[in-house]
């Protein structure tokens, strides 16, 4: 029993002193630091997406608790006919904006990253819009898109074609915002993909150039592949940043005409904060998330598979 | 030399951070007793620069004046965030003490009991008096018996029309119906390269505002003797006749009379489109005397306000702005003494006159401000309606306007848009 006693005050004056050792260490000052951004973190991101979760199978309008609804709100998001359309929408949106403005995006910056006259000046004005104000571009493209006194309206003029409602024909109005979107974005995956062509070994390009490949050659058949983590974090960034696209819709068309512009971060908005049908709009927003992460699996199992091949 | 960071600073430095936060909250307070007074918070919306001059330099230092130690601090915001910021304000408990609301807040208001009712303070506080105020504007304030607002605007719509260009056409008066609109707007009307220079008839601009069709057409709906929900607020009525008259109307004047563009014309920046000699005629409120002064003094002897038109009845639409009481108030009682302020026959007069509002006091009728435009648009009263009193109007007014958008297109038949709109905002009542 003596013996039996002695083994647990061991193991007992062992185990304090290596938590005496922890307590007295660098590492548990880092765990304090540390324990700061993670509570926020847990606060401020995570948190919120659980209980966003746990609203949408909830009713609730602020004023009075929410009430448990099972999966009505999501019954809501894929019956109703607008709610709906926003998916439709948004999908639309990603499709049209994303491949044109990455592609654009890597062609711009690869034009840049030769040695031409103005590099430095190109290089600032394609990023200025970046630095803009969603509202600022939002007034300038609403004035460019004036039906009557709007600068591209004038142009067409000039060749003869007609004036066009860019913002009000239901055909026109969605492709009016993605070349808003595009010309938005275009700046920040320029200098992305800029910095990624630092990386592409010169000597390859040269030794293909020796080879006989023409630039275009080089750039489809070196530059890209040699690109593809890049243009993966530009595609999944820039499908994530139109899934949250609500500035330049709140400014421009407000989800019209016909709806055709109502994206699901629009019907969001609307279910939130015009009708506070907080539940329905979690379900929504939870229905986003679950497609932005479907899109970016599948961008990543087409352009990470293909360059381990 | 490194420095190692030991428990003792970390705790410093989270103590400190803490210090900074508390002190950070207590900053933000929105109402704070003071010794001798109190400090008010309110939130105005409804406003442009001389409004803001006016408040600044007579209504709130009289406030003060009259209440020693009490101050206001006033937030100026806008229409377009005006919803959201109120929404997560309640949320997070941090509201004005008094605020502004538009035409369709006080059934909604009361509805989430965000208003403190007014009955208590009105009925003791005979000097004020309510019975200044016209009975259809106290009606639109009145919740199930409660009064959870008082009226600083009414917002009355009427024709507004060119005299220059209607006696340009041969014209020498405003139309009174239906029938004359329209030989007005046909006369008027100036058409080139298959659009507009100028519309007889404006009915809305091309804005990507989505409430942009529906707030003209309820007049018409007006005028048409219908209206938007059946009397007991269980159903919409955009099915029944007088609504499809009044849609087909608009429609044929897109399409048929070609005395409106779908969508209309587009405003020059501050100068609407009746103001820039755009179009003849339209539908607007007393803002539209407001705009011309300010921006197109040139018109001030051409454009005019008419009374309403006669459809199958004279009617126009009449929008009711009001201050509120946030439920969240420390002290409603106190909010009431700002309130009852503000909205008192003198200082009324100045903010109305401000903003060139049509001021909701009967005795402020004859005020000097109050122009002969002003006057006629006053005489417009007796022939408005008001929103009806339904807790969730906007969500109500969204299917209206995607089919408005699709029968003024021509994409939709009047009949099925009405239809279609009926069977959403029914839908809608119905999961309420």
């Amino acid at each position: 029993m003596n013996h039996a006693l002695s083994k647990a005050n061991f193991a007992d004056a062992d185990w304090r002193g290596r938590l005496y050792r922890f307590y007295n260490s660098q590492a548990f000052v880092a765990l304090l630091f540390l324990l700061v951004p993670v509570l926020l973190l847990a606060a401020l991101k995570i948190w919120p997406v659980f209980y966003n979760l746990y609203l949408s199978f909830t009713r609730y309008e602020l004023f009075e608790p929410p009430r448990f609804v099972g999966l009505k709100n999501y019954r809501y998001v894929f019956t109703n006919k607008v709610a709906f359309q926003s998916i439709i929408n948004t999908l639309l949106f990603t499709i049209e904006a994303v491949p044109l403005g990455t592609a654009l995006a890597l062609i711009i910056a690869k034009l840049l990253d030769q040695s031409i006259r103005g590099r430095v000046f190109l290089r600032t004005l394609y990023y200025l819009p970046v630095v803009s104000s969603v509202v600022v571009s939002a007034m300038i493209w609403r004035w460019i898109y004036s039906p009557q006194h709007g600068l591209l309206n004038y142009f067409l003029g000039i060749v003869g074609i007609p004036p066009q409602h860019w913002l009000n024909d239901p055909n026109l109005a969605m492709i009016s915002l993605v070349i808003v979107t595009i010309w938005g974005s275009i700046g920040s995956n320029m200098v992305i993909f800029l910095a990624g062509l630092q990386d592409i070994p010169r000597d390859v390009i040269e030794a293909a150039r020796v080879d006989g490949a023409s630039p275009v050659q080089s750039f489809l058949r070196i530059t890209v592949p040699l690109m593809r983590p890049v243009i993966l974090f530009v595609v999944v960034t820039f499908t994530i940043s139109i899934f949250r696209n609500f500035g330049l819709i709140f400014m421009l068309t407000q989800g019209g005409p016909f709806n055709r512009t109502n994206t699901m971060v629009w019907e969001v908005y609307q279910n939130v904060f015009g009708y506070l049908r907080l539940g329905r709009g979690a379900a929504i927003s939870v229905v986003m998330l679950v497609i932005v992460l479907i899109l970016t699996l599948i961008s990543f199992r087409v352009l990470r598979d293909r360059q381990g091949a | 030399m490194d420095r190692k960071i030991s428990r003792r600073d970390f705790l410093k430095l989270a103590a400190s951070s803490g210090a900074v936060a508390g002190v950070a909250l207590v900053g933000v307070q929105p109402i704070a007793a003071q010794d001798d007074g109190v400090e008010f918070s309110l939130a105005m919306v409804d406003w442009s620069d001389p409004v803001q001059t006016a408040f600044e330099e007579v209504i709130l230092p009289r406030f003060a004046e009259e209440n020693p130690g009490s101050s206001v601090t006033v937030n100026w915001t806008n229409w377009g965030r005006y919803n959201e910021e109120m929404t997560t304000a309640f949320a997070s408990g941090v509201t004005p003490d008094v605020f502004q609301g538009g035409a369709v807040w006080a059934p909604q208001m009361a509805r989430r009991n965000w208003a403190v009712p007014l009955n208590d303070f009105i009925n003791a506080d005979q000097e004020w008096d309510w019975a200044d105020f016209p009975a259809g504007l106290q009606a639109d304030v009145t919740i199930r018996g409660d009064i959870v607002a008082v009226p600083y605007r009414q917002d009355l719509r009427t024709l507004w029309y060119n005299k220059e260009m209607l006696a340009d056409a041969g014209i020498n008066s405003a139309p009174t119906t239906w029938d004359e609109f329209l030989a007005a707007a046909q006369a008027t009307t100036i058409r080139a390269d298959g659009g507009f220079d100028v519309e007889g008839y404006h009915f809305s601009d091309a804005s990507g505002n989505w409430q942009r069709d529906w707030q003209p057409f309820l007049m018409w709906v007006h005028m048409a003797d219908g209206q938007f929900l059946s009397d007991d607020l269980t159903s919409c009525a955009l099915d029944q006749p007088e609504a499809l008259e009044a849609l087909e109307w608009l429609v044929a004047l897109v399409h048929e009379h070609e005395v409106t563009s779908y969508p209309g014309l587009d405003p020059q920046g501050d100068l609407n489109v009746l103001a820039g000699r755009n179009a003849a005629m339209q539908l607007s409120s007393a803002d539209m005397e407001r705009v011309i002064n300010l921006y197109a003094p040139d018109e001030q002897e051409t454009i005019y306000p008419a009374l309403p038109l006669t459809g199958n009845v004279q009617a126009t639409h009449s929008w009711v702005n009001k201050f509120f009481i946030s439920s969240q108030t420390p002290d409603a009682s106190a909010s009431w003494g700002l309130l009852r302020f503000m909205t008192r026959k003198d200082m009324l007069e100045v903010y109305s006159a401000s903003n060139n509002n049509t001021p909701p006091r009967l005795s402020l009728l004859e005020a000097d401000y109050m122009s002969e435009k002003h006057k006629v648009v006053l005489e417009s009263a007796v022939y408005a309606r008001t929103f009806p009193q339904h807790h969730n109007l906007i969500a109500l007014f969204r299917p209206i306007a995607a089919e408005l958008e699709q029968a003024l297109s021509g994409n939709k038949a009047p009949a099925d848009a009405l239809v279609d709109a009926t069977a959403a905002i029914n839908e809608i009542m119905a999961d309420d």
